[in-house]
């Protein structure tokens, strides 16, 4: 199986090579643990390499997104002949939401985009917006049919999701829920990020991967550490 | 008489075209509007025209009743005109005498105002133009065909002369004035070649001395290839036969369409042709295929469409509409003429039947499917919902569209699609949304211009779209074949066969039916009507089985002697049970 590197140190080491190619991947973790960052970072570093990739946001508008990792030292010209940012946050705005089939529309873009320009890399931020826009009645069964059609889409995708910040503590063997309406049992791969209390007042972020179907991965928690990138590394207590 | 007065009868002939040109080319809402506009336009043009000419009127009563005759009568005898083009005679009896009336009344008063001498003759002229409102019709109609043919270049040509005209009625007016005894008319040496040429040019194109001219324009190669003979068109509702005839009308080809009703819908449905009302009498399936002879005697080369055979079979019943289509095609392949007949609304056993005629039978698309499989094809599910939105728009239920709604679909598409991809994102998206609008634009431009043979070979559209269970309407090609796209649900011959069951066999029938299902190993959706037959013996065996038992024996003894009605019920509803 193709698998496709991430480029961030350490990360590709503990998937076992990188993603497979053509799965859908879960990112999942509570606010602040920077799953956009990790995402836009993987594609972008891919991007940088001459795999295509699109970047599709509903929350965050393309400006504020690319400012964001401007700042971060991802630069959005350098990787712009191979990456685009697809801004339905901006089309939130102009069409009424009750009416809209967004993850109709979403398909349309993404589906369009991937004949004309044959992106390989697909990141859809976040899909718990996705849920909330789409009204979806059934969202396991949307959820199971919106995955479907990202593996027939023929590219690689990173799904980010939203964990509320005590669930994400509360991931235990009696609760293993990475997802409000376990979506996590469809998806090919689950990457977890949490925050996790060090010392008396500070916090560090870890990375789990709980799930990458195809690959000898490893299961235990790592340090994620953002240092001019990603960096994965042992949890030294 | 003066020398341009020699140009008068052509002149006003010309302004009476201008008007009904308008109104046949616009036909339709927005009709009266464009009537009510160039009326009102050549009024104000006369007026100005023939302003200088007032003071000669010596201010009498009589010579104002005579101006005003002159300014109404070419609008009136217009109306006139297009009353008789519109079928008012027929249709809207007291109208058409009230225009023809009203417009005969003032230039009556101004001849007697006058006095009887030529200058008079010519005030009531409503009579004696009567030749010039002929040839008004033909011009008329040769330039509405052309303004919905193809030939873009003769429509704008078409245009710009009746731009002429309009342009040119002032002058022409004033010329009138001066020839009944006004003078000081202005502009009329400079209208008067021009309009002149116009004349020249409209009676070299549209002889107007006969009425068949519109209609043979030129013997234009049919469009579609059509063999001369019977056309069995088997589609949901008569779309793509509407679209046959409208392409044979715009080619300028003699086109007759029988319809059940001559609404508006249908006039626009099949653009020039000529609707004929199927009479819903005992045998109108005869009175159409005499009909059909003896248009095709003095038309050879003409096209009909009976939009609707169920209509034929529901009044004539279905032998004698097979013996009056057999007929059908022998005339039509002997006269050189093409027949299409739709079989929409026919069951599929009355379809069987017809299709064993000696015709050529299509199998068609259904076309708001197609339509549905090609944009989803480039949009996925998003496609749906663009069609609701212009369906929607054009304030109709999807299953309306027709083939001649592609063109605004079209529009409408480029529109949304490049409105959609311009909001959310960066060149690439733009870039991608304008492919996927070209790629459907030419994908419906492909398919609306398709000939029979293309689409007979297929692959339709669909057969590459698989079944959407969200919304459970599109259904691929092949489902098509089975009788879905046929508005005919799952069970829709275990209907019938439980409904026979029930009239022939009465309270016992439905649970005899059931029993006979389970023997069988059939679930009702699966019947078919081949399977009557089996059905029928089983239920036979089955009712001789049970007459062993003592206990059932009465009623199943009254079912035995009424099985021969149930074999007749089967019959009824899946067609002959020996086919």
């Amino acid at each position: 199986m193709d698998k496709i590197r991430t480029y961030q140190e350490g990360l590709d080491e503990i998937l076992g090579g990188g993603i497979p190619a053509g799965q859908v991947v879960l990112i999942v973790g509570a606010p602040g643990t920077m799953k956009s960052s990790l995402s836009y970072a993987i594609i972008h570093e891919n991007a940088l390499r001459g795999l295509p990739g699109i970047y599709v946001s509903l929350e965050q508008h393309a400006s504020s997104l690319l400012y964001q990792m401007n700042r971060l030292g991802y630069d959005e010209k350098a990787s712009a002949e191979y990456l685009s940012v697809l801004d339905l946050a901006a089309l939130r705005t102009k069409v009424k939401e009750s009416e809209t089939p967004w993850i109709d529309f979403f398909k349309m873009y993404a589906s369009g985009l991937r004949k004309k320009f044959g992106f390989r890399f697909l990141v859809l931020d976040s899909l718990d917006a996705l849920e909330i826009l789409a009204h979806t009645r059934n969202h396991r069964k949307d959820i199971f049919e919106l995955f479907s059609w990202l593996r027939e889409l023929d590219c690689t995708s990173l799904v980010i999701g939203e964990l509320a910040s005590s669930s994400s503590d509360a991931v235990t063997l009696e609760h293993p829920g990475f997802s409000r309406h376990r979506e996590d049992y469809l998806a090919d791969g689950i990457i977890h990020l949490k925050l996790e209390k060090q010392g008396e007042f500070g916090m560090q972020r870890r990375l789990r991967i709980v799930k990458m179907r195809g690959t000898n991965h490893s299961t235990s928690y790592h340090a994620i550490i953002f240092d001019k990138g990603f960096r994965v590394t042992q949890v030294v207590s | 008489m003066t020398f341009h007065s020699i140009f008068l009868a052509p002149l006003v002939f010309m302004q009476v075209a201008a008007l009904i040109w308008a109104a046949v080319a616009l036909k339709g809402a927005r009709l009266k509007t464009v009537f009510i506009l160039f009326g009102v336009c050549l009024l104000v043009a006369n007026l100005v025209a023939a302003l200088p000419g007032w003071p000669d009127l010596g201010g009498s009563w009589v010579g104002a009743l005579g101006y005003i005759a002159l300014l109404a009568v070419h609008p009136l005898a217009a109306g006139c005109v297009l009353a008789v083009l519109r079928d008012y005679w027929g249709r809207r009896r007291t109208l058409f005498i009230s225009l023809a009336v009203v417009s005969m009344l003032p230039a009556m008063a101004t001849g007697i105002a006058l006095g009887w001498g030529p200058d008079a003759v010519y005030a009531t002229y409503p009579v004696s133009i009567i030749p010039a409102m002929w040839l008004a019709f033909a011009l008329a109609e040769s330039i509405a065909t052309w303004l919905h043919s193809s030939l873009k270049g003769e429509a704008a040509f078409a245009c710009i002369v009746g731009m002429i005209l309009l342009i040119v009625s002032g002058p022409v007016y004033s010329l009138e004035l001066e020839s009944v005894g006004w003078e000081h008319a202005l502009g009329v040496i400079p209208a008067a070649p021009l309009a002149f040429a116009a004349f020249l040019w409209s009676a070299w194109k549209a002889n107007p001395l006969t009425f068949k001219r519109p209609l043979v324009i030129a013997n234009a190669h049919p469009p579609d290839g059509l063999q001369a003979g019977l056309h069995l068109l088997d589609e949901a509702r008569p779309k793509y036969a509407a679209e046959l005839v409208k392409r044979r009308a715009r080619a300028g080809m003699p086109t007759w369409v029988f319809v059940r009703s001559e609404s508006e819908d249908a006039k626009h449905r099949y653009g020039n042709a000529q609707l004929l009302k199927i009479p819903s009498s005992q045998h109108c399936a005869l009175k159409v295929v005499k009909t059909i002879m003896l248009i095709s005697r003095e038309y050879p080369q003409s096209v009909f469409l009976i939009e609707d055979l169920s209509c034929l079979v529901c009044n004539s019943g279905l032998m004698e509409s097979l013996e009056a289509m057999k007929a059908v095609s022998n005339h039509s392949r002997m006269n050189h003429c093409v027949t299409l007949a739709s079989l929409s609304c026919l069951t599929r056993a009355e379809v069987r039947e017809f299709a064993g005629l000696p015709a050529y039978y299509w199998k068609l698309p259904v076309v708001e499917e197609e339509i549905a499989a090609i944009l989803h094809m480039e949009l996925g599910p998003a496609s749906h919902h663009m069609l609701r939105i212009f369906c929607n728009s054009k304030k109709m239920r999807m299953e309306d569209m027709m083939m001649y709604h592609i063109l605004d679909l079209q529009e409408f598409l480029k529109r949304i699609l490049t409105s959609l991809s311009r909001n959310p994102g960066d060149s690439k998206v733009l870039d991608s949304g304008l492919s996927q609008v070209g790629a459907i634009v030419s994908k419906l431009d492909r398919f609306r211009s398709i000939t029979l043979d293309d689409l007979a070979k297929g692959p339709w559209p669909s057969a590459s779209v698989t079944r959407r269970d969200k919304h459970g309407w599109l259904v691929k090609a092949t489902d098509f074949g089975f009788g879905t796209g046929l508005g005919e649900n799952a069970s829709h011959y275990g209907g019938r066969a439980r409904g026979a069951f029930e009239e022939a066999l009465g309270e016992g029938g439905r649970a005899l039916y059931e029993q006979t299902l389970q023997i069988m190993g059939l679930d009702e959706k699966d019947i078919e009507p081949e399977d009557f037959p089996a059905l029928y013996k089983t239920t036979e065996e089955l009712l001789k089985l049970l007459e062993s038992h003592e206990s059932a024996l009465r009623k199943v003894d009254k079912m035995l002697e009424r099985s021969s009605e149930l074999k007749e019920w089967l019959e009824v509803v899946g067609g002959s049970m020996n086919g």
